[in-house]
């Protein structure tokens, strides 16, 4: 068994419309590798192609060119889907069932046999905090219910790879970190999760890695460390004489020095003690050494204002 | 068939709640209900003429309506409210999920073709003053027919909009219902030139045959004396199979196609 | 990577299974056509919304609910306005027995004139609509014997009533005492042996049953008394000793004469000791006749020649002679006298003579003579074309198809001609 869960080679979907005279490309030579086992955040701003990748994966379009491979298999072979499961973006169910009809549902789908199918159902139920509202009609349901439904539906088959497109979207904060920790606990069960998001904040504190995806392309793939290495440390120090300034800019930071007060910026990247040693040489007085970690958001607004593919 | 069952139960569930759905049942019901009525209007042997053939009636244009109605919209708003995207990522294929859909759909009508036999049955077992059972065979031929109706409703909902859907089944019901009559009359007249006979003649081969189920003139006038009704009976029915098989398979081979 | 595959399994079972129900489609066909197919083309003045009604399974109640206008239309005399209504109801459901039988019985009878005497001209109408039923439904008896009873009884020609009834008679759910007809068309058109032969075959039929019940035996009485009498009849008339000779002379003789415009007075002498004798009396364009049959017409259509004028009346006769003032003058649709010149005919046939009179002169007027007006008649029935699906013996359709046996009769028939000028009292004063 390989450990890749999900590869795109070169993978591209063109939508030529009947009508339209301008086809648009989805996704544009899409290459990905997801490990098992993983948490992978698939970035990008609306339109991005996020979706459509994920449709692709699942068998629901086909790919105008290359080729998309998940657990192994040619992506769409209906055998791979009692492995994955899919949380669509803003799930929609058949309303007039219950929660505990709609999985059902779901659970027939997947051939599993009573009395199996209802000691799964009530777990899920059970699970996702719906039990008592699992005799209400879909219809009643608030969307952090639909929301966790939609989950509950994800979990039925116990998958390998949960394929999750924005998961917390309209979602309030508290239920953010409900899911947040749900997927946290699924990864601890090692599973691989494919989560598709244009929200940053939860999901950099779980993705291992992310890939960011603009207009189609790839434009960042990395380890969340890596990407956002390459933040700076702000060193403030007082009674600084002016000579210290050539050299720390030879160090490559950024230097202000007003009144004796000394403020650089600079990058993360060991040079930090020769800074301190130079000013401290000089009879310098350090006030603080603060490091400015960037947040996947600087990464994100830089790459897209970037618009540079990898 | 696990999936294709659910996926049908499903689609019965939704389909029976369907606000317009009921409203035609429940119009036809009432119809069938209040049309001992117009037995005395008529009288006599009238009566019973008059009163079974306007329960046919009643339940063959609630069949098309329901048909129609139901199919053209079943798999567009699937697509459209994304409901089929967490069934095809189940291990779904998309034929079960075609499959599906069509049992939901029989099933929808065959549940409304009850409802209104056994109120059709009752209305003529007290108008009539005889429980009649020739009627039964009536309403299944009727029942086909809707069914083979759908099962066209179906195919075009794989690849036009509900609203192109509504005519163009519309369309071919009717002409489904007129060719034979059309080629008949043709045949019988010695002027019409192979030229236009011979179109006619194909266009009655490969266009589904709603006339072939209506069987209820005999019914109403009791005294005809049909000529193999056993062969034609099961030539109508297997025919009827035939076509919603080509027709499903259609379907499938064009929505496998199809991206959503 | 699972593209979309090509499928060509499933393509080629489309194929198959397009050819399938081809095949069935055209085994199924011939079928519907004959068990279930409208038969006529459609009629117009039907409006867009009765169309749409009709090609959906509410055509026969469309049907019925006209029939039912129809009658309306019947006791308020609407003649007129039933005809349309007969040809639209006939269309949306043509295999509803009453429609025909009703619709022709109403043609054959209920146009009149001021004197009650029907206008025949609608009479070959009636027998079209009903010939047209007849292909609608030819496994179906009743029909039939509408046709063979309108020969027997209106148009009073026993002769060609003998086919239809023996179609009708092909059919085991045939009414049983219908079956009767045939025996007394038989004997009307001088076919005294097919008549006992009829008698005695259903006379051995209800003796089968005739323990079953009440009306099963008393079939069997009326049948048993029947074929008694018939042999009697004939063995009194015709047998060695004979009742009907030596023939009587009729000394038949008859005027006519223009009164007022319009208005004949005919009357004559028929020596016929007995009462029950009646003499037909027929005004028409000259050298013009109506012909009956079906085949007459090529299509059906509710228009009669309003030019044609054409009267028939039947006067009794007491104590040898005859006499009645016809007054047409009141019904110019019935009569317009358009054409030059007319023949009034006066017949007298023994076939529909009454009993007592049959019994001195016979049903065939052996036992009548004339000098003058003595016409010995021979004929077949006219050949009827069964239909295609009609449920009937080889032996029957053949017979029926190709008649071969040749009936003869005597009657007396005097014809006057009149010119326009002297019916109208155009000119000069009347006769
Ligand atoms: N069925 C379609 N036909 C034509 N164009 C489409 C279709 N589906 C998507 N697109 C286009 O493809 C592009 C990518 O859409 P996609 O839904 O994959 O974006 P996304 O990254 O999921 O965006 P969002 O964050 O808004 O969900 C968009 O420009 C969209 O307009
Ligand atoms: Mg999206």
């Amino acid at each position: 068994m390989s450990d890749i869960a999900i590869k795109t080679v070169n993978l591209t979907k063109r939508y030529s419309g009947l009508w339209s005279k301008h086809p648009v490309d989805a996704v544009k030579n899409l290459n990905l590798e997801v490990y098992r086992g993983e948490i992978f955040g698939f970035l990008g701003p609306n339109g991005a192609g996020k979706t459509t990748t994920i449709k692709i994966l699942l068998g629901i379009i086909y790919p105008t060119e290359g080729e998309a491979y998940v657990l192994g298999k040619p992506a769409g072979d209906p055998k791979n889907h009692y492995k994955i499961s899919y949380l669509p973006e803003n799930p929609y169910f058949y309303d007039y069932m219950t929660g505990r009809e709609i999985l059902t549902f779901y659970a027939r789908l997947f051939g599993i046999p009573e009395p199996e199918r209802s000691k799964r159902v009530e777990e899920l139920l059970d699970r996702v905090g719906l039990s008592r509202a699992a005799d209400q009609p879909l219809r009643t349901y608030s969307k952090g219910m639909l929301q966790r439904i939609g989950l509950a539906q994800c979990l039925i088959n116990d998958p390998e790879l949960l394929i999750l497109d924005e998961p917390t979207a309209g979602l309030d904060p508290i239920a953010h970190i409900d899911i947040r920790d749900l997927i946290l606990e699924l990864r601890n069960q090692g599973k691989t999760l494919f989560i598709s998001s244009h929200q940053l904040s939860d999901v950099e504190r779980v993705c291992d890695r992310v890939a960011i995806l603009n207009k189609g392309m790839l434009v960042r793939l990395g380890k969340i460390e890596e990407l956002l290495a390459g933040g700076h440390v702000e060193i403030i120090a007082d009674k600084v004489s002016d000579n210290v300034v050539e050299p720390i800019r030879q160090l490559g930071g950024k230097v202000s020095l007003h009144d004796g007060r000394l403020i650089v910026q600079q990058p993360d990247d060991g040079s930090v003690d020769r800074v301190i040693d130079i000013v401290r040489a000089a009879g310098g007085h350090i006030i603080s050494v603060k490091p400015y970690r960037r947040t996947l958001e600087d990464l994100f607004v830089e790459t897209i204002q970037g618009g540079k593919s990898v | 068939m696990n999936a294709v069952m659910a996926i049908a139960g499903a689609t019965f569930g939704e389909a029976i709640r369907k606000r317009i759905l009921i409203v035609i049942l429940l119009i036809a019901l009432l119809i069938i209900l209040i049309s001992p009525a117009f037995g005395p209007f008529a009288g006599g042997r009238g009566a019973r003429t008059m009163i079974i053939s306007f329960g046919f009636g009643v339940i063959q244009l609630a069949g098309t309506f329901i048909a129609i109605i139901m199919c053209t919209t079943m798999i567009p708003t699937e697509i459209e409210r994304r409901t089929i995207y967490t069934i095809l990522s189940k291990p779904v294929q998309r034929y079960q999920f075609v499959l599906g859909k069509f049992f939901g759909a029989i099933g929808t009508l065959g549940f409304m073709y009850l409802m209104m036999g056994i109120v059709f049955l009752i209305a003529t077992r007290f108008a009539i003053g005889e429980f009649d059972a020739r009627i039964i065979p009536g309403l299944i031929m009727f029942f086909f027919q809707s069914s083979l109706l759908a099962a066209v409703v179906l195919f075009f909902s794989t690849f036009v909009s509900p609203l192109v859907n509504y005519f163009l089944s519309g369309g071919v019901f009717l002409l489904g219902n007129l060719l034979s009559s059309f080629l008949e009359t043709i045949q019988r007249n010695p002027e019409v030139t192979p030229l236009t006979r011979i179109p006619v003649q194909i266009l009655t081969l490969i266009l589904p045959n709603f006339s072939n189920f209506n069987v209820q003139n005999p019914i109403i006038n009791p005294e005809q004396v049909i000529t193999d009704p056993v062969a034609y009976t099961v030539q109508t029915l297997a025919y009827a199979l035939v076509y919603m098989t080509m027709l499903l398979v259609l379907s499938m081979l064009i929505f496998n196609q199809r991206e959503m | 990577m699972r593209m979309r595959r090509n499928h060509a399994g499933l393509k080629v079972l489309v194929v198959v299974l397009l050819i399938v129900q081809a095949v069935l489609q055209w085994r199924i066909y011939p079928l519907w056509v004959r068990n279930y197919a409208p038969k006529q083309a459609a009629p117009i003045g039907l409006s867009p919304d009765q169309l749409l009604v009709a090609v959906a399974g509410f055509r026969e109640f469309l049907a019925a609910i006209l029939w039912v206008r129809a009658d309306g239309f019947f006791h308020s005399g609407n003649y007129d306005a039933v005809l349309p209504m007969l040809r639209l109801v006939t269309w949306l459901d043509p295999h509803n027995l009453d429609v025909y039988a009703t619709g022709a019985w109403h043609m054959g009878y209920n146009f009149t004139d001021e004197s009650q005497r029907s206008d025949r001209r609608y009479i070959p109408l009636a027998l079209k609509f009903l010939e047209e039923g007849i292909q609608n439904n030819p496994a179906v008896w009743d029909l039939y014997f509408e046709m063979g009873w309108m020969y027997f009884h209106k148009i009073q020609d026993p002769t060609n009533a003998v086919p239809w009834m023996r179609l009708a008679n092909e059919h085991p759910d045939m009414i049983p005492a219908r079956r009767h007809l045939l025996a007394h068309a038989y004997f009307k058109s001088g076919r005294f042996d097919d008549a006992v032969d009829w008698w005695a075959k259903l006379f051995l039929d209800a003796e089968k049953t005739r323990h079953k019940d009440w009306e099963s035996s008393n079939l069997y009485d009326v049948r048993q008394n029947n074929l008694e009498d018939t042999i009697l009849d004939i063995l009194r008339r015709y047998g060695p000793e004979p009742e009907t000779q030596p023939p009587v002379d009729l000394g038949f003789d008859a005027t006519v004469k223009v009164i007022r415009p319009r208005v004949l007075l005919v009357e004559g002498r028929l020596g016929i000791p007995t009462i029950g004798a009646r003499v037909t009396v027929i005004l028409r364009d000259k050298g013009r006749t109506i012909n009956y049959s079906p085949k007459a017409l090529e299509t059906f259509t509710f228009e009669v020649d309003p030019k044609f004028t054409y009267m028939q009346d039947s006067l009794a006769v007491r104590e040898e002679k005859f006499r009645r003032e016809i007054d047409m003058s009141k019904d110019p649709k019935m009569y317009p006298f358009k054409a030059p010149e007319y023949e009034v005919e006066f017949i007298f046939d023994p076939r529909y003579a009454s009993p007592n009179v049959q019994a001195r002169i016979g049903s065939d007027g052996v036992g009548m003579y004339d000098a003058r007006y003595l016409e010995e008649v021979r004929e077949k029935p006219a050949p009827v074309e069964v239909p295609k699906y009609a449920k009937v013996s080889d032996e029957v359709r053949r017979e029926v198809e190709n008649p071969t046996r040749e009936v003869s009769y005597r009657r007396v028939r005097k014809v006057i001609t009149l010119t326009r000028e002297q019916i109208l009292m155009l000119g000069k004063r009347g006769e």
